[in-house]
């Protein structure tokens, strides 16, 4: 018979997380949905307020770095899947502290893993370890060429170097102790709820604000943009019909250069504020350039399209509307978002350059 | 050695206020619960009223790896008691499967285990639901049993049929089914209680929400029944005395005091009380003059029923000390508890 899941989805505060929460719990009335999160500055069960009353989902406040805590929770729910999503993840923050990026991203993984084991070793039948990551372990590409699956690993940035290790002990796991797992890594995420440190928040907030639009460098660097639910279809469809022991790439096929796509967040917004078009483009400030900036990122995403089906659902222009709209229609969410911590940290990072 | 109660459900309504009883008694206690209708937080609750954070495990007790898993993890269990079930009359008409499933393949499940892992002892939780509606009141254990009217009301009539022919079947599995009447109330600390999700079915936690603010208005369905008032007819009892019970029932078990391998005992304070009577009841102890409304009849009610608990008093030692006025208090501090937690 039909049996009820129970389901860990770490990080499920946070943006690329919370999308992943709704999807679960309303897709999938019969798991129940765990969402644990530590609630670092990136974590906002705001994101959730729509479902949290729902019968299938329940949220526990967890370190995954505190190991007794990782052990009661693994010991409370007999998860039979993990998504395993919390990770520090601003490169910026990891260039001005690495050290939160290990303990987080490589130590909360492997007591992840442990406790997975521990409650799996017995039957691993039907059981997931599903890792998140990132195209960035992948290192940076010149103007050609896109990563593939097979592509090897070379971080540059403290925060890719930890998701690079973290998605090596997984598959070590996988080889060492046969842990069912599969490892995404996907290009940059846009859409709701994403926190205002990256990139478009960052810069539809200014431009709403009328405030400097900061770019590194010469805007040069060029980004795959992903629109955060079609990422939550894909996780959803390699979690379901993913091959244990392999890695799929998630992409958007929407390479921009970073300049580029400010200039088309700008039409856009002109026009949604009425501005003469033209006038947010005059916002944009060129910062230095951040240390060890990647060039470019390209996903080649032939695989997930090949073996599972998965393709984007939406272009770039349509989903950077949905995403300024979203932002437009939730000022209170940016409002209780933009903390003291925040502001701080925007200085920290951009005005005293 | 402590004895060690397994118990199911234990985050619910009376699981919870059954786990804080055991605790207090003594009890080693260890919970299964799936969370479909409570918050693992609970267990946090009952360690504020006794001191001990019972264990809570998560997950279905459809799931029969899962059940394996977690007896081989814990070994020595002397006894279990099964709350676990879907327990709305209203949903179980709509999803007559769900509920079948639910509740009857849970129990097979654990039944299955307890022969596997050698566990003597189940205290079943049942209903006078299953009496439907007698012929002669008070009712007693022997009265005949009614075709149910929802597929919730069936799970428990199989249910106590499965037990008892498990336990007759030259197994050693033995087992008591306590028929509830109206259990009511709430922990005297007000630390615990019923806790529904959405419009409550029950008619006390309709009556605490309706005086809070949070509902509009009480219906209560009904005053052209034949009863004194015209309206429905219940024995309510206070959650503490229930739960003392199942005390009392795994004991009588553990100790081998039972008289056969299937026992079934009526738990109510044997006094018939009407729907009117109740919110005037709250009313007094509230100081509430609650807004109610007279509507129709709601399908599947019955008229009147109360228990004669005699044979659970007497056998069992055991009967109600709490009073309707009690338990209507301790309802009410419950709600405003809630109330005050949210704000």
């Amino acid at each position: 018979m039909k049996k009820r899941k129970i389901i860990l989805i770490t990080g499920g505060a946070g943006f690329i997380g919370s999308h992943v929460v709704r999807r679960f719990v309303n897709n999938y009335p019969g798991y129940l949905i765990i969402n644990a999160d530590k609630l670092t500055y990136a974590g906002n069960l705001e994101n959730l307020t729509d479902i949290e009353k729902t019968r299938n989902y329940r949220f526990e406040k967890v370190d995954i770095v505190n190991k007794s805590q990782v052990i009661d929770l693994f010991r409370r729910y007999n998860f039979d899947g993990v998504i395993h999503l919390a990770a520090e993840s601003h490169v910026d923050r990891s260039i001005a502290g690495p050290d939160e990026f290990v303990f987080t991203n490589i130590v909360g993984t492997v007591n992840l893993l442990n406790s997975s084991l521990d409650i799996w070793q017995n039957n691993m039948e039907g059981k997931l370890f599903y890792h998140i990551s990132t195209d960035e372990v992948y290192g940076s590409l010149g103007q050609n060429g896109a990563f593939t699956e097979s592509t090897p690993y070379d971080p540059k940035s403290p925060y890719s170097a930890s998701k690079a290790s973290s998605d090596h002990l997984v598959r070590a796991y996988y080889n060492t102790f046969k842990i069912p797992v599969v490892v995404s890594n996907c290009s940059n995420n846009y859409g709701p709820n994403q926190f205002p440190e990256k990139l478009i928040p960052l810069a539809i907030n200014n431009i709403k604000n009328n405030q400097p639009i900061p770019v590194y460098g010469k805007g040069e660097n060029i980004r795959d943009w992903l629109y955060v639910e079609d990422h939550t279809a894909a996780i959803d469809l390699i979690f379901h019909k993913g091959t244990a022991g392999e890695t799929y790439n998630i992409g958007g096929n929407n390479e921009w250069k970073n300049i580029d796509l400010i200039r088309l967040l700008c039409k856009i917004m002109d026009r949604k504020l009425g501005r003469k078009a033209g006038t947010s483009e005059k916002l944009i400030t060129y910062v230095k350039d951040r240390p060890g900036h990647d060039l470019r990122y390209a996903i080649d995403a032939s695989k997930i399209s090949n073996n599972l089906g998965w393709a984007p659902s939406l272009d770039f222009e349509h989903g950077l509307e949905k995403t300024v709209d979203w932002y437009f229609a939730n000022q209170k969410w940016l409002d209780r978002v933009i903390s003291g911590d925040y502001e701080k940290y925007y200085d920290q990072q951009y005005t005293r350059r | 050695m402590k004895k060690k109660i397994l118990v199911t459900g234990g985050t619910g309504y009376i699981g919870s206020h059954t786990s804080v009883e055991l605790i207090e008694e003594g009890f080693d206690v260890v919970i299964i619960d799936n969370l479909y209708n409570s918050e693992a937080e609970v267990v946090e609750r009952i360690e504020k009223i006794t001191g001990i954070k019972p264990a809570l495990t998560v997950f279905d007790l459809c799931d029969q790896d899962k059940l394996n898993n977690f007896f081989e993890k814990n070994r020595g269990i002397d006894a279990i008691i099964h709350f676990a079930a879907y327990k709305a009359v209203g949903e179980s008409v709509i999803k007559p499967l769900e509920y079948y499933r639910n509740n009857l393949v849970s129990l097979m499940n654990l039944m299955d285990a307890m022969k596997k892992f050698s566990i003597p002892n189940m205290v079943f939780s049942s209903s006078c639901t299953v009496y439907g509606q007698p012929e002669k009141l008070p009712v007693t254990e022997d009265a005949p049993l009614q075709p149910a009217i929802s597929p919730y009301g069936n799970t428990k009539k199989i249910g106590e049929e499965i037990i008892r022919d498990t336990t007759v079947s030259g197994i050693d599995i033995r087992a008591i089914s306590l028929r509830y009447f109206n259990p009511i109330g709430a922990h005297p600390t007000a630390i615990i209680g019923e806790l529904p999700r959405g419009v409550p079915e029950n008619l006390v936690p309709f009556i605490t929400q309706t005086a809070i603010g949070l509902r509009d208005e009480l219906k209560v369905f009904g005053n052209d029944y034949d009863t004194p008032d015209g309206s429905c007819i219940r024995d309510y009892l206070h959650v503490s005395d229930l739960s003392k019970a199942h005390v009392v029932a795994v004991k009588r078990l553990i100790n081998g005091m039972n008289k056969k391998n299937y026992e079934i005992f009526n738990l109510g304070t044997g006094k018939g009380v009407s729907v009117l009577e109740a919110i005037h009841s709250f009313e007094k102890v509230s100081g509430i003059k609650l807004k109610y409304r007279i509507t129709r009849r709601r399908p599947g009610d019955i008229e009147k029923i109360w228990a004669d608990p005699s044979f659970a008093n007497k056998e069992l030692g055991w009967k109600t000390v709490y009073s309707l006025d009690d338990a209507m208090k301790s309802a009410w501090e419950w709600e405003k508890n809630i109330w005050n937690s949210k704000k």
